[in-house]
């Protein structure tokens, strides 16, 4: 689904091209650098930390912010990097920490609607505006007003009530394979599932996400 | 029908992936970094204690490993170069020691 291309350059930079999003992709880090603040912190400058947070801060509240409410974006990131400093022993550097971290960040979400599922969360009805938005969306014959429709706050609500009705395993599945474009191995290697799993799991989750559609339209 | 049911929700389906690409990147509060690092500081003897145990027991386990190496060696090597000698003894032991009902 989505193709990205991922080199290393003669310069020992890491440079990856999204083509259709740049979920776990940092824009441009070099490698060496990371290395040289990890091999630090393993000595036990810790406050060396602080600058990967801010290298992948952006990249890692990117993530979060597409998968969880706005108000728990700062408490989940949080986590994300207590869990990655944590983790540092496990961190082989055979994939560039921002790949590692993004895994986390993925990770980290999926826990946290796995915590939530048994919380019985109240999935609101749509409102007469998102019903409009529907229809508009439905009415509209070119790809710009359809685009135009997308970027409305009635959209973002829309998703979150259907994504709200999905298991957590559909939710975080869904977002990575058809909502972000990611392949089947690149979800499998995120989520540290089997491919197989993810495979069916990706298109149950699509059937699911279409049986909400269809029954509230 | 069905192809334009199909067609319906395909384009709904399209306005929600550009829906959720379209989310703004959320902002951190001031301070956040600094919040992150207190609790990094406080998780790192527990994480440091952590490793070390492992380190502890795996630095064990090396050195057992390496002395029985190390016997098992020295015995192979000891027997091969005086097969007799421990045969000779035990049969001498044989000898000197008294049967049961002797």
């Amino acid at each position: 689904m989505c193709a990205r291309a991922v080199r290393t350059s003669t310069l020992g930079v890491l440079e990856m091209q999204p083509s259709m999003t740049d979920e776990t992709v940092p824009v441009l880090k070099t490698i060496s650098d990371d290395e040289d603040l990890l091999r630090r912190i393993r000595r036990g400058e810790i406050d060396r930390f602080a600058d990967l947070i801010d290298r992948y801060k952006d990249h890692v509240t990117r993530i979060i912010g597409r998968r969880v409410p706005a108000d728990r974006v700062d408490e989940t990131a949080h986590e994300v990097f207590v869990r990655a400093y944590v983790g540092l022993a496990q961190f082989s550097g055979l994939v560039p920490f921002g790949h590692w971290v993004a895994s986390i960040a993925v990770r980290t979400c999926y826990d946290f609607w796995r915590t939530r599922k048994g919380e019985e969360v109240p999935v609101s009805a749509l409102t007469t505006e998102h019903q409009q938005w529907i229809e508009q969306v439905l009415a509209s014959r070119s790809d710009d007003h359809c685009s135009e429709q997308a970027h409305r706050r009635e959209a973002a609500e829309v998703l979150e009530w259907a994504l709200a009705q999905l298991s957590p395993e559909n939710r975080a599945v869904l977002t990575l394979v058809h909502l972000e474009g990611h392949s089947i191995r690149e979800t499998a290697q995120l989520l540290g599932w089997s491919l197989i799993n993810v495979k069916v799991r990706a298109h149950r989750a699509r059937q699911a996400l279409r049986r909400i559609l269809i029954d509230n339209h | 029908m069905m192809a334009s049911n199909d067609e319906t929700i395909a384009k709904l389906e399209r306005a929600l992936i550009e829906a959720h690409r379209a989310r703004p990147t959320p902002l951190l509060r001031p301070g956040w970094t600094e919040q992150v690092m207190q609790d990094i500081r406080h998780a790192a003897p527990q994480a440091e204690s952590e490793d070390g145990v492992e380190c502890l027991i795996w630095r064990t386990a090396g050195i057992a490993a390496t002395i029985v190496l190390i016997a098992t060696v020295s015995w192979a090597v000891w027997s091969w170069t005086s097969p007799n000698e421990g045969m000779g003894l035990l049969i001498e032991e044989l000898e000197v020691t008294p049967l049961v009902f002797d």
